[in-house]
């Protein structure tokens, strides 16, 4: 019935026990609180330089603080930044709000385009220079700059994930935002403050005093 | 066999209730109805391309899914208060074309035919209106726009906490009414942009008694058309400043000119709330004109402009690119326009006076064309601009199967071949009856012959399908119910060839009848094109052809084996054929020889499959809830058929496993798409869970009696006395034994 | 329902040792045996499709597919189960055994006998790739030069010498037990100072330290602390955080304690610097980076081709035309669905793509694979095709002409 070499009936019973006591020896111990460090890799010809020392705001993404000074208001939490949000804080109960700081250099700024922009996302017509003139003013940097106040309902600008959807619409919504043009940078430097209309109302006073903080630690050139 | 007699009878019943209705409360006043459109003229819209949903289709199509959706039901019944006065009848019938096209020209009656179909009134009264007496009823336009702003807000709200509950893997914190209103508000928005796509070429627009003079003020009190507005807002030179501004968009350029106007305190009081008043725009243009006289007068360009500027915003805007069915405008155009769109390509820098002269022609065709004094004139001037708009798509690629399509769409061949299985299993059952009878051999002798006929419907539904479609006869989860369905009829009747007993041919004209409801089913339940875009990973007809086919084919044959199986429980259990030992063993062996035909495709289908994933992105297996589905199967059909090598089961034994493979295969087919989770997740739908549970109860529940009898029996043959002559002790005869 | 009983055999075996190899070696090689593990296979794929749901594909792949053993918690009771990879082994050893070396080496069996090779060779194949495969992506932006391949999975802990060819690797997998307390230090003799690893978090957020969400225990150095979060169904989208302690190998003085985020690369993706070391003249760079690896060519995009369905933003197709370039020379490719670039045992797929801004251009993504056994499962099909398509044939055959011989003799009719 089984096959006619003797030295074949046993040979896979052998492997088949070898191949289990493998598989238990194969089984995980736990590391000892000492560990002898024993990979390497080689280093690639692409990385950068080691600097010679590193911040921990810089390194752990939290923003631009080389290049300003502030004061987080108390009820403010500071959030990692991205790359079109120097400075990124939330606040609120459920940290549904949001108040950044971005400096987008290289572009022919404009605050007529910059504040038209906010206006659309809360579902406004878009604004000309006299009207701009009109509105209040707020202290960035120690210039006067035009202060925006808009109430409606938000819609975030399009996700920059392919096949990400455009968001809807958040009702009720406000949004405080300042913008000043460097032209000698030629960069905007805006902040921006969103989230549930009360809750943005309730923040007011910090939105402000914010604002007011920033101070460069390199002074830009005056424009 | 009487079983599923009366379960035939049960689905015809429930058919023939569904057809008959019950007393209609909701009626219209018959002189409201606009004439009836001609055969011609349905004709010539039908077979119009429309480019929707990623692709060029005849407008049919389009019509026939907008209608599905919102009535649940392809047809719509208007009912009338008296007779009416032309026809003489109480009602009138709409096919999908014509109430579109009542959508298009005759909005105003379009608003009020009841044809919005809420499965629940009771949803209503969340929005604040007061349902109709019958829970499941259709609902008018009319009755629902005010509570417009409320539906979109309740949507609104649904999509926000779907989007929620997604992000933060939670149950949706909203139940199945909010759904429902959700679903009807977006109905609602649907019928709201038919209506919008044919409004700027029926739209006339008021010129306001307080026009200053200059540009339009000889109209001051008439009305003019669309294309008159545009050329007068083209030749103004005003708008040549403001484009320049605006970087030649005339979009954004609008949007804020009448952004001046909404902010104005005379249109405030005297405006529209929505956008959707149109019948208040005049008023509120004359009240802000008037106000602002003073400094208008000296400024006549402007004030022309903003005359006309809500309409032709709410053109560009609300008709959107839903109806797009104007092709291409000549040289470097690629794109498909909506009438509303044809404004913004006029007054547009963007686009080349061809194109604009083109888009200008088009505009004033079909308004020449419903200027027309008499409806029989009117009707064929729209007949023509149809003709006409056809006529410039010719030769484009993408419209060369526009009338094919039309033709498959018409002969609607899976509706047919549902009736005609069922047609077939009655006759069938009927020769069960007499199995000694003359008459019954003739009779079943047809049915053999007839047979063809269904299936080659769903041959043809299938071969027009990869024509119009994508080369590959499965591409989406539809489709793939055809293609099983047909592969497991098609096993019936090759088992009815081999073994001649009459019952497999019953079996596979139930299966194929069965699977053509679930067809229907499911379209009406999607109610969106079942000819979709596909991925880019699976544009490879290769592939498609046959990996999702093996899968397909492996699927069908493991239903009908599972269908053979649960006749032979019943046929133990109602102790039919009991004397007939031959009837068992030949379903046995036909239940043998279909499990093994499943695991040859399944297993091959599976391993291509895994092929194809490291063909394409490096990966030949990876867990998804889809590869296991199938590896699921191909897991359980090695275990049973070694079960079977193994000893563990015999006859009945192998019927249960039989029917727990039909566990798997819902599983496979249906069930993994519900988790929503992996790259095939391609068809999570709300609602179906319940037939998925339901299946699986009722294939339990089967399996679970066959365990019964197969427990009575060994019970009372160890008392000696045997109730059933089983088959069972002669395994050695059993065909394709080991596997 | 009998089972080939064990004992049956054992009757005719020696007794003694010799006797109980014997009982070994007919269960090791049972049908019985096959049909349990089969079972078991298939609820341990449920299990682990399931489980998706919650846990997401990576943790549930580890737990079912990947495991020799798992837990599972039944009515509060643990047990421990076996997971896939020791039932595919025992189910190796069996289908060896029984389904090849006991089969009846008969010519009607050819096909069973080949299918059994083929299933074989699939669990060779999948073993070969579990261990050896290697995995990951790379993102170009249009004229980007690149041959670095990034993991799509898995964080390790590196260390850079200024100016050294080599950097130490320590893999998540040595400290994902160091948290709540617990620590790791991690030495090598020739690096001047320890590591010692604490408050690692799978997936968690950076914060500054006046979080009110931060427990108490969490370790706050300079302003920061590590929040850890819940993690993820998709592992992909977690982001690890920990905390190292840097000590002098020789003196164990305290040189820094720092909270260490995860540093994610590609583009729009901004750049951050390491954790800076300075130990006697020599600066070391600390990250906490997934791994990443050299092809031994280099790639660069020319142009990334993308076609929309008509009036969608759904893609219809994307393409991307590249040149590789290696020490034999220059080579212009085009990389897409299902045409990907093989080369020196690397395989370039089109993967998907991606935009950093609305106004950038697109990027495109491939997935590098390294895996030895990549055709394997292929001539497993083919192989399995032909046996079980013949197994099919042969019986079908056998079958239809005993059948229409029954059918000459009984002229009976039908009856049902």
């Amino acid at each position: 019935m089984l096959s006619h070499f003797a030295l074949f009936r046993k040979l896979p019973l052998l492997a088949a026990i070898g191949g289990s006591l493998t598989l238990l020896g194969a089984c995980k111990k736990a590391l000892p609180d000492r560990t002898e460090i024993t990979e390497t890799r080689p280093t690639f010809s692409s990385e950068a330089p080691i600097p010679e020392s590193s911040d921990s705001m810089q390194r752990l993404g939290f923003g631009a603080q080389t290049q300003f000074r502030w004061t987080t208001p108390p009820t403010w939490l500071l959030a990692p930044g991205t790359q079109m949000r120097q400075l990124n804080f939330s606040f609120g109960p459920n940290r549904e709000g949001e108040c950044y700081m971005s400096m987008t250099k290289g572009r022919e700024g404009s605050t007529v385009d910059e504040i038209s922009r906010w206006r659309k996302q809360m579902g406004q017509p878009a604004v000309d220079a006299t009207d701009i003139e009109a509105l209040p003013k707020l202290d960035l940097l120690k210039r006067p700059c035009p202060l925006v106040k808009l109430e409606g309902a938000y819609t975030p600008a399009a996700g920059m994930a392919m096949g990400a959807l455009p968001s809807a619409p958040r009702a009720d919504f406000g949004l405080l935002g300042v913008v000043l043009e460097v032209p000698a940078m030629q960069a905007v430097l805006t902040v921006k403050m969103v989230g549930p209309k009360a809750l943005v109302q309730q923040e007011e006073a910090n939105f402000t005093s914010f604002v007011t903080s920033l101070t460069p630690v390199v002074a830009p050139e005056t424009p | 066999m009487k079983f599923l007699t009366l379960l035939l009878f049960v689905c015809g019943l429930s058919q023939l209730a569904r057809a008959g209705g019950v007393d209609d409360p909701k009626v219209v006043d018959p002189a409201i109805m606009p004439p009836e459109w001609s055969a011609e003229m349905i004709k010539a819209w039908e077979l119009l391309p429309i480019r929707d949903g990623g692709r060029v289709k005849p407008l049919y199509t389009f019509a026939y899914y907008e209608l599905l959706r919102t009535r649940s039901m392809a047809s719509l019944r208007v009912k009338f208060t008296k007779p009416d006065p032309v026809t003489g009848k109480m009602y009138r019938s709409y096919e999908p074309m014509a109430w579109v096209l009542d959508c298009f020209f005759n909005p105003e009656a379009a608003k009020q035919y009841y044809c919005f179909t809420l499965d629940d009134g009771e949803a209503l009264r969340r929005v604040g209106l007061e349902p109709h007496p019958l829970k499941r009823d259709q609902y008018s336009y009319n009755e629902l726009v005010v509570a417009r702003d409320k539906l979109a807000q309740m949507q609104d709200d649904v999509d926000r906490k779907k989007e929620l509950a997604k992000a933060n893997h939670t149950d949706p914190s909203y139940d199945y009414l909010d759904e429902m209103i959700a679903n009807l508000a977006r109905n609602v928005g649907a019928f709201e942009a038919l209506i919008q796509a044919g409004a700027p070429l029926r739209r006339v627009l008021p010129i306001v008694n307080s026009l200053p003079d200059g540009p339009l003020s000889d109209q001051k009190g008439k009305s003019i058309t669309t294309s008159a507005a545009l050329t007068s807002v083209k030749t103004n030179p005003l708008w040549g400043q403001i484009m320049t501004r605006y970087e030649g968009d005339p979009n954004q350029a609008l949007m804020d000119i009448v952004g001046v106007l909404r902010e104005s305190k005379a249109w405030q009081t005297a405006g529209p709330r929505a956008f959707g008043e149109m019948d208040k725009f005049g008023p509120a243009i004359e009240a802000y004109l008037t106000e602002s006289a003073e400094t208008l007068k000296t400024q006549p360009n402007l004030a022309s402009i903003f005359n006309v500027a809500p309409f032709l915003m709410l053109d560009m805007r609300a008709s959107g690119p839903r109806v797009s069915v104007v092709p291409p405008l000549g040289a470097g155009d690629t794109n498909w326009h909506s009438f509303g769109e044809l404004s913004n390509i006029i007054l547009s820098k963007a686009s080349s006076d061809t194109q604009q002269t083109a888009a200008m022609k088009w505009l004033q065709q079909a308004e020449a064309a419903l200027a027309m004094p008499s409806s029989a004139e009117r009707e064929k001037s729209l007949i023509k601009f149809a003709d006409d708009l056809r006529g410039a798509s010719e030769g484009l690629p993408t419209v060369a199967t526009i009338s094919t399509e039309l033709d498959f769409r018409k002969w609607d061949f899976l509706y047919k071949a549902k009736w005609l299985f069922l047609l077939i299993f009655v006759f069938v059952a009927v020769t069960w009856m007499a199995p000694q009878a003359k008459w019954a051999a003739v009779l079943f002798t047809v049915c053999k012959w007839a047979m063809w006929l269904p299936m080659l419907a769903i041959v043809a539904a299938i071969a027009y399908r990869v024509k119009i479609g994508f080369g590959a006869p499965v591409t989406n989860l539809y489709e793939t119910i055809p293609v099983i369905t047909f592969v497991a009829a098609g096993l019936a009747v090759l088992a009815e060839l081999i073994f001649r007993t009459r019952l497999a041919l019953g079996v596979g004209a139930m299966a194929g009848c069965l699977g053509m409801f679930l067809t229907g089913g499911f379209e009406a339940s999607e109610a969106t094109d079942t000819i979709h875009s596909l991925e880019a990973v699976l544009r490879t007809g290769v592939w498609l052809w046959t990996h999702v086919m093996c899968e397909a084919i492996a699927y069908g044959a493991g239903m009908i084996g599972g269908f053979f199986s649960l006749v032979y429980i019943f046929a133990r259990l109602f102790d039919i054929e009991r004397k007939n030992a031959a009837f068992f063993k030949m379903l046995t062996s036909c239940v043998y020889g279909i499990l093994a035909f499943t695991l040859v495709f399944i297993l091959i289908g599976t391993v291509l499959g895994g092929i194809w994933g490291n063909q394409s992105w490096g990966r030949f297996w990876g867990w998804d809830p889809k590869e296991n589905g199938a590896l699921v199967i191909t897991l359980w059909c090695l275990a049973v058929l070694h079960m079977r090598q193994a000893g563990w089961i015999k006859e009945i034994g192998l019927h249960i496993m039989s029917m727990i493979t039909i566990a798997t295969i819902i599983f496979s087919w249906w069930h993994v798409n519900e988790l929503d989770v992996g790259l095939h997740a391609y068809g999570r739908t709300e609602g179906r869970m319940p037939w998925i549970i339901g299946g699986y109860c009722a294939v339990g529940l089967v399996a679970l009696l066959g365990a019964a009898i197969s427990w009575f029996a060994n019970r009372s043959k160890n008392s000696g006395t045997p109730a059933v002559a089983l088959a069972s002790k002669d395994v050695s005869a059993m065909p394709l034994q080991s596997i | 329902m009998s089972e080939i009983s064990p004992s049956t055999s054992a009757k005719q075996a020696p007794s003694g040792v010799l006797g109980l190899l014997h009982r070994l070696w007919r269960l090791a090689s049972s049908v019985s045996l096959c049909v349990v593990l089969l079972l078991w296979l298939t609820v341990l794929t449920l299990l682990g499709t399931f489980s998706q749901t919650e846990i997401g594909l990576y943790d549930s792949q580890a737990k079912y597919f990947d495991s020799i053993f798992f837990r599972e918690e039944l009515w509060g009771i643990p047990l421990y189960l076996p997971g896939a990879y020791l039932v595919l082994a025992i189910l190796f050893v069996n289908l060896l055994l029984g389904g090849l070396i006991r089969l009846r080496k008969k010519p009607k069996n050819i096909g069973v006998f080949l299918s059994h090779c083929s299933i074989l060779l699939l669990i060779v194949a999948g073993w070969r790739s579990f261990h050896a495969k290697k995995e990951g992506h790379m993102a170009l932006l249009p004229n980007e030069q690149s041959d670095l391949v990034q993991a799509y999975q898995d964080w390790q802990l590196e260390i850079r010498e200024q100016g050294s060819s080599e950097a130490l690797v320590i893999r998540d997998t040595n400290f994902s037990d160091c948290s709540g307390g617990k620590s790791r230090t991690f030495f090598r003799n020739a690096l001047p100072f320890t590591v010692k690893v604490s408050d690692y978090a799978r997936n968690c957020e950076i914060v500054e330290e006046g979080h009110p969400d931060l427990p108490a225990s969490a370790k706050r150095l300079d302003r920061f602390a590590v929040l850890p979060g819940k993690s993820l169904p998709t592992n992909e989208a977690n982001i690890a955080g920990l905390v190292v302690e840097i000590r002098d190998a020789n003196t164990n003085d305290l040189l820094t304690e720092a909270v260490v985020g995860a540093v994610q690369r590609g583009p729009g993706q901004p750049e951050r610097p390491p954790l800076v070391v300075k130990v006697k003249d020599k600066t070391y760079a600390i990250e906490l980076t997934r791994e990443r690896w050299r092809v031994p060519f280099q790639v660069k995009l020319d142009k990334f081709n993308l076609e929309k369905y008509e009036g969608t933003e759904k893609a219809k197709s994307y393409q991307s035309d590249i040149t590789k370039t290696d020490a034999s020379g220059e080579e212009k490719l085009r990389i897409q669905m299902n045409e990907p670039m093989r080369r020196a045992g690397y395989v370039f797929f089109q993967a998907s793509f991606g935009k950093v801004a609305e106004t950038a251009p697109y990027y495109t993504v491939f997935a590098v694979v390294n895996n030895p056994s990549d055709q394997w499962p292929t001539y497993a099909c083919v192989l399995s095709g032909v046996g079980l398509c013949l197994h099919f044939l042969i019986k079908l055959a056998g079958f239809l002409s005993r059948t229409s011989r029954n059918r000459a003799v009984t002229s009976a009719p039908p009856t049902v």
